[in-house]
Order: C-alpha cells, then sequence, then structure tokens
C-alpha cells in the first residue's frame, strides 16, 4: 500500500508546471541607401503630318517609361535629351534638336518637367514617363529607322 | 505608300522590336567620403541586378558638372546575371587638388540590336580628401 502511494506522491510532484525561462533572439538589419531604375518600356517616336517633329506626343506615340525605387529622401531624378539620334537614315541627323519631359507619378507627382532639371525624388516607387521630341530646323526627316537613347539619372 | 505613313511606320517597327525586357539596376553606396593618405582614392561599389533577367552595365565617373573624369574602373563593363551584384573598384587621380568631388555611376549598356531606348544611370556621389 506505502508503494503506489509514494509513486502517486512523486507523479504529481514530477507533473506541476515548471517555472517558464525565456530568452530573446534579436534580429538585426541594414536597408542601405540606394535607388533603382527599371525601364518598363521605351518610348515610340511617331512623325508629324509634314515631317519636321518625330515626338512621343504625335497620335500614335508612345512615352518612355520606368520605375524607379528609393530607399531614402535624398536622391533625384533627371531625363537628358539626347544629342543626337542613336540611329538614323543619311541626313536624319542634320539640323535636329532634341528635348525630353518626364512626369511623374507614385511616391513622387511632377508633371512635365524639363529633361535635364533634377527633381526631387520621395521614398518608394515612383512612375516616371519620359516623352521625347526631336524637331528638324530645316528640311524634313527622311524615311528610315530612327532610335535615340534617353538616360534617366537618379543620383 | 506617302513618305509620311511609310516613315511612321518603320518607326512603328523599330519600336515593336525594341517591346523587350529592358535593363534595370541598382549601386550601393550612394554616398561617401574616403580620405587617403596618397595621390589617389579607392571607392568600392556594388551594381547590383535586381532582376531576373541579365543585364550589361558600365560602370563611369563624372565630376559634379557630369564631366567625364579620367579613372582606373576595373571592371568597367560588366554582365550580371539575374539578381547578382559584384564589386567594381574606382581608383581617381586626386591631381593638384586635395579635396575631389565625383560621381560613380552605374549606366545600363543597350545591347547591340539597340533594343533599350531609356538608358538608366544611377549616379552615387563621393568626397575624397587628402590628408597630406
Amino acid at each position: 500500500m506505502k508503494k503506489p502511494l509514494l509513486a502517486t506522491f512523486l507523479l504529481a510532484a514530477v507533473s506541476t508546471p515548471a517555472a517558464a525561462v525565456t530568452g530573446t533572439v534579436t534580429f538585426s538589419g541594414v536597408v542601405t541607401e540606394t535607388c533603382t531604375i527599371n525601364v518598363d518600356s521605351p518610348g515610340t517616336l511617331v512623325a508629324n503630318t509634314d515631317l519636321t517633329t518625330l515626338s512621343t506626343n504625335e497620335a500614335g506615340g508612345t512615352a518612355g517609361v520606368a520605375t524607379i525605387q528609393t530607399t531614402g529622401s535624398s536622391f533625384s531624378v533627371s531625363a537628358a535629351a539626347p544629342a543626337v539620334f542613336t540611329s538614323a537614315p543619311a541626313g536624319g541627323d542634320e539640323n535636329v534638336t532634341f528635348a525630353t519631359l518626364y512626369s511623374a507619378t507614385g511616391a513622387t507627382n511632377l508633371a512635365d518637367v524639363v529633361g535635364d532639371t533634377p527633381s526631387a525624388l520621395a521614398q518608394g516607387t515612383t512612375t516616371l514617363s519620359v516623352d521625347l521630341t526631336a524637331t528638324k530646323s530645316s528640311g524634313s526627316f527622311p524615311a528610315g529607322n530612327y532610335t535615340a537613347d534617353v538616360v534617366v539619372t537618379c543620383e | 505608300m506617302r513618305p509620311v505613313l511609310l516613315l511612321q511606320a518603320a518607326l512603328l517597327a523599330a519600336a515593336a522590336l525594341c517591346a523587350v525586357p529592358a535593363g534595370a539596376q541598382s549601386m550601393t553606396p550612394m554616398r561617401g567620403s574616403v580620405s587617403s593618405l596618397t595621390d589617389e582614392f579607392a571607392v568600392r561599389v556594388f551594381p547590383r541586378n535586381p532582376y531576373r533577367h541579365p543585364i550589361e552595365v558600365a560602370v563611369r565617373v563624372y565630376d559634379e558638372h557630369f564631366r567625364p573624369v579620367e579613372a582606373r574602373v576595373s571592371p568597367p563593363f560588366m554582365k550580371l546575371g539575374g539578381g547578382a551584384s559584384r564589386p567594381v573598384v574606382v581608383v581617381v587621380d586626386f591631381g593638384p587638388e586635395k579635396e575631389r568631388r565625383v560621381r560613380i555611376c552605374t549606366e545600363s549598356v543597350p545591347f547591340p540590336e539597340g533594343k533599350t531606348r531609356i538608358r538608366a544611370q544611377i549616379c552615387g556621389r563621393f568626397l575624397a580628401r587628402r590628408l597630406y
């Protein structure tokens, strides 16, 4: 009779809740200040009716689009116009001036900023839309394929 | 076909060829100051391709007015796989100056077929001081 009683007593003693022990595991990480540009789509230049302007603003033209992500608010964006076409048919590059305008939506909101002018970017994701116009001051654009590079800068 | 239509058709065809995934990049660090005991200073940057497709990038150095600066960049061009990053060492001579401000820029390189028409340029600003 004594042994079962002792066993029951010991079992009861063992099955009491133990004191909780807690520990803290600390995680740390760093997000560096950086800027990421993703070029989503190139623009499409279309000629006007008298063939003196190639522009993304003509009917059928499309602006180039880039997505910019920043992890801080110390960055700025600009979209420099090219000096010449990257490729053009003979005579296509003569007497041509280029102009860019950019607009932004998302973390930063901008409308029709002249390309060379830097604009502050807010922290977050900004969608940048870039328009390019090439104007021929004398003569007209000959037929052929034209390409031009706009440099979108985040700094 | 009228010339204007011919030109527009050629431009649209070129645009259609351009409709492929384009370049993207980031770079760290984008701000920094360096102290040097020699006639040169060095900065190590890490261009990164945050996307899935490979991209080609170039690292170039400019002054505060975006004029090219002579520098030893190693490597000056590289192909980065999706998600890849690699160190690039930039060494710049102080010249007669005791202090130099430079921009180190990671630029997307359009593919030879000319498919990327917006070139992304990420520029870090760095200040270097000569300590003698």
